[in-house]
Formats: structure tokens, sequence, C-alpha cells
């Protein structure tokens, strides 16, 4: 199905171009303006474009207690050479670049814009030392009544997946096999933060952190920055090779109170982000259309809970499959090929942005997949980002 | 140039908070009560309470619970509570009160070890008032009452 404006052409956003830099914890003195500036450079340059080509900006970045700047947009744009753009700063926790690809599709196909640069950024890992972060990250769920009484991150999580674990039968040795993709996957990939061939043993026998979650469970704390460019197909510049676009955007959320779900080891949010993007994209049966997956691996568990919420797997069955090797990189469904936030990175405002920098190379290889799903969530699920991309010749 | 500096900044944030409508919540729960919301069309009710029936799009009134219920789910986590220098190790659980249809997060005074699901539970509260009330979210086993 296209989506077609009433002279039929299909209006859905081309992806241009984009880059990153390495997601790591910088203690080198680098600032977050020089990430953003040098991923930005770099998505210009892949998209051959110049900066008097972009009309608008948008930027990600989930907490100012990190990056100590509050409204990022303008001084980005004086940074880069674009002051006077319209920019707007985009926030959704975790969810925040995929927020931001939402947000530049939605001014695109509103006619606001024919050219809009992405840029999300964050300073999560170098900054602050990690027991407060870890208390600012339990801010992102109900902070008042949960966070304040000890909530974090990985003890929701971990309650969501133990529920999920009584409900299926998943095993820690079945989540270990995430672990283990997910940092191999890394190996080769510049951008990573920790690539290692590891066994399931030693994600095993990791510390226990909070149960059934171990160390090499939990995905990284990262900086990082990631920018692409979105165009209007009637303004793009002909194509000298493949492009990609966004096939479909879909958006949705749930309670903040991992207690008010009537199902809590469901990623419902996802579940009806994905529907809304599948539908705008035409998919019918993802388990067997969509060829490669970013999916939001905050935790081992939760990149189970989210294939399984993303319809790539039945209810129960992506543990089993993942153990059985389907979702590795030789799979019958790639799932995080750039190594995910477990292997990859976790910089919230710039993951979104970064997985559709992933799934944008594969798509435009000479070879290789030709439709995928990258998928951001913010919260513990709460607020879910999906996005469809698809090979454009 | 070689590497930039690399600055030590200190900062030092101290808020006047107000609880607004989550007060009365928090004050029960310093006592050891439950005070949830119920709908006033359906008749549900919850715990921690919610303003407005998520079914009925209502304002829920006040209801206080019984106080007891059941674990649904427990989990262990060290680190300090917010605005502490208490590292646990913290049980943390899942509550399925008595008369709710939500669960509710707080802490049980065992260690994670020692928890299991359908344990039965009651709203403790703290004697000490803890920096911020909902730190008050603490449970301990009836067979220990």
């Amino acid at each position: 199905m296209k989506k077609k404006t009433a002279r039929g052409i299909d209006e859905r956003p081309l992806l241009l171009g984009g880059g990153a830099i390495p997601f790591r914890r910088y203690r080198d003195g680098s600032h977050w303006r020089d990430w953003v500036s040098t991923a930005i450079d770099a998505a210009l340059a892949d998209a051959r474009l110049e900066l008097r080509d972009i009309d608008s900006v948008v930027v990600a970045s989930e907490s100012d207690f990190f990056s100590l700047q509050l409204n990022p947009g303008p001084v980005i744009l004086d940074d880069t050479g674009l002051t006077g753009r319209p920019v707007v700063r985009v926030e959704a926790g975790g969810a925040s670049g995929g927020a931001a690809l939402r947000v530049a599709f939605a001014q695109l196909a509103g006619g606001l814009a024919n050219c809009v640069l992405i840029a999300g950024f964050e300073a999560a890992a170098g900054h602050l030392p990690a027991d407060t972060t870890r208390l600012l990250y339990g801010l992102s769920f109900d902070a008042e009544v949960e966070g304040m009484a000890g909530a974090t991150a990985v003890s929701l999580y971990a309650l969501s997946m133990s529920l999920h674990m009584a409900a299926h039968g998943t095993t820690p040795e079945q989540m270990a096999c995430v672990s283990v993709k997910n940092h191999g996957n890394a190996v080769g990939n510049p951008l990573a933060h920790k690539p290692m061939d590891i066994t399931v043993d030693e994600v095993l026998a990791s510390p226990l952190i909070s149960a059934p979650y171990r160390r090499l469970d939990c995905s990284l704390v990262s900086d990082g920055a990631a920018a692409v460019v979105l165009a209007r197909p009637g303004w793009a510049p002909a194509a000298s090779r493949p492009r990609s676009r966004i096939a479909g955007s879909g958006a949705g959320t749930d309670h903040a109170r991992l207690g008010d779900r009537a199902e809590p080891h469901l990623f419902a949010a996802k579940t009806r982000a994905a529907d809304a993007a599948y539908g705008m994209a035409g998919i019918e049966n993802p388990e067997t259309e969509i060829e490669v997956a970013e999916v939001y691996d905050a935790f081992t568990g939760a990149e189970i809970q989210g294939i399984e919420a993303l319809g790539l797997a039945p209810a129960g069955e992506a543990a089993p499959a993942m153990a059985d090797g389907a979702f590795s990189r030789t799979g019958r469904l790639p799932v995080n090929p750039s190594g995910g936030l477990i292997g990859q990175g976790g910089a919230p405002g710039a993951v979104g942005v970064a997985q559709a920098l992933t799934v944008n190379r594969l798509l435009t290889a000479d070879t290789g997949p030709s439709r995928g799903v990258i998928d951001a969530h913010g919260g513990i699920c709460t607020t879910s980002i999906v996005h469809v991309l698809e090979r454009v010749e | 140039m070689m590497n930039p500096p690399l600055l030590s900044l200190r900062v030092e944030l101290e808020y006047r908070h107000g609880l607004g409508r989550l007060a009365a919540y928090f004050e029960a729960l310093a006592g050891g009560r439950a005070l949830g919301a119920e709908c006033p069309d359906c008749g549900k009710a919850w715990f921690p309470p919610r303003p407005v029936c998520p079914v009925h799009g209502v304002p829920t009134q006040a209801r206080e619970l019984e106080g007891a219920g059941t674990v649904a789910g427990v989990t262990g986590a060290t680190g300090a509570l917010p605005f502490t220098s208490s590292k646990g190790p913290h049980g943390f659980v899942l509550v399925a009160m008595d008369g709710a249809v939500n669960l509710a997060f707080g802490r049980l005074a065992l260690p994670a070890g020692e928890i299991t699901v359908g344990l039965r539970v009651r709203l403790a509260g703290t004697a000490d008032a803890p920096p911020h009330p909902a730190q008050s979210a603490l449970f301990v086993p009836e067979e220990a009452l």
C-alpha cells in the first residue's frame, strides 16, 4: 500500500543520509556540542547536502541533568551555522530519538518543511557518577510515587520480566542469548561501546543486579550523538544510489506505573505503535514481511518482550527462538545487528536516530533486507515509537 | 591542543516540593494506611490512587483499603534510596492489594531471596519520616504480625 497525495506521488519521507559518533563514556574533555557537530557534519556529507538545504531541525535529548543545557536547539544551530531555522527539542525518555523522527515525518507530511535535520545526543555516561545517573533514570517512571520510593529502571524492568518468565517459562539462559548476540554483533561496529565475544555462561556468572537481571543482561549507559536527514521526495535531489524511506510511523503509550497495567509483562504500548506503523506501511504479517529489526533492548528480557510486542514472534515464543538463533545475523530475522543498547550503546537521545542509520545502511546495501523496523521506547515501554523503513530503488 | 580540561562542577539543588493532590495518599502511607481511589461509575479501586478512571474517564473518589495484599512480583536491588545513604539491599515488590485492581510498588522488610510470589503482606508504614513519603510504601509479612 502506498500513501499517495492527490497527484499520485508517494510523499513518505526519504532518508538522504546520516552520521554518528562512537558510543562511549567520554572523559577526554570533549563536550556534547562537539559530538553533535561531528554527527551533523557527517550526516550532511553523507546526504551530499549543504547547510542551506536544511529548513528545519529537530533535536532529541532526554535530560538536561546530563547536559547542563536547557533548550539545546538554538546552541546547536549556532554551533553548526543553522541559526534562523525553526528548531524543536523532543523528549520521550529513551524514545526521544524515535520521537524526533516522528516529528520530522509530521513536519514533512504537513508541508512545514522540505528537508529536516534530526540530531539526537546524550551525555549520560561521562558526566555524572553511575549512582546519580541511576537515580535520575528512576525519575523516568512515576517519579513521585515510585521513583522517590526507590524504583529504578532495572528493578521495574526486572519485575516486568519476572512476570513474563512466570507466564511463559522464559529462562535466564534464553535471556543471556540476547546479550551474547548483541555484544557479538557489536564486534566490527565502529560505533559500538562494548563489542565483546562472550558466552551464555559468562552472562549467567556476571553479578546479580536485580533478579533476574545480571550485569551482562543490562544495556549500557553511554554518551553519543547521531544525525540523519529526512526530505520530501518531491524536493529531494536525484538519487545517485539506493535510498530508504520511512514507510510507516506509529506511536503509543501505556500506564506510567507498571502495576497499573492489566498485564505488566506485556509491552502494550509497543504493540499499539507497531500496529499503526505497519498499517501505514501496508504490512499485514510482520513476522514474514519485516526482514531486519533494531529493537529497544534496555535489558535482555526487554528485547524478548519487544520482539513479541512488535509481532515478530508469537507471545511466549521469542525466547526459545532466540536460543535457536532465529534472531542472529544469519537467522530468519536479524534483530539488533548493530549490537543494540546492550552492545552498541545506550545514549537515549541518540539511540532512535542511530537505529535509523543502521537499518538505512542495511536497506541500501547491494544485497540484504529491503524492509525493516526500528523501535524505541521510554520508561518501561511507557511511550513507544515505531517506524518501518523500506528500500527505494 | 592536548585533551581539553575536565572540570569538576558540583550542583546542589534544594527544592521546595509540594505533593499536591497526592498529599493525602502519602499522609496515609506514612501511617501505614492504604488510601486508594475508586471510580463512582464502575466501583473499581486503585492503590496507589488514579485521579481519573482509565475506563470511564471520570474523577475518582478516595477510598481506604484494608491494607493487606498478596505479593505478585519480587526483585531485589542494592543502591541508595533517593535522598538517603541506605544502600540496602532492598526487596522490591508488586503487591495486589485486597480490593484494588492494580498492583502497588513498594519495599518488603525482608531480603529479596526470602520473598515469594503469593506471600501475604500488610502495609506497615515507617516509624520515622523518610526524606520522601513514597519511601513509606513498606510492607511486612502478615505472619509476622
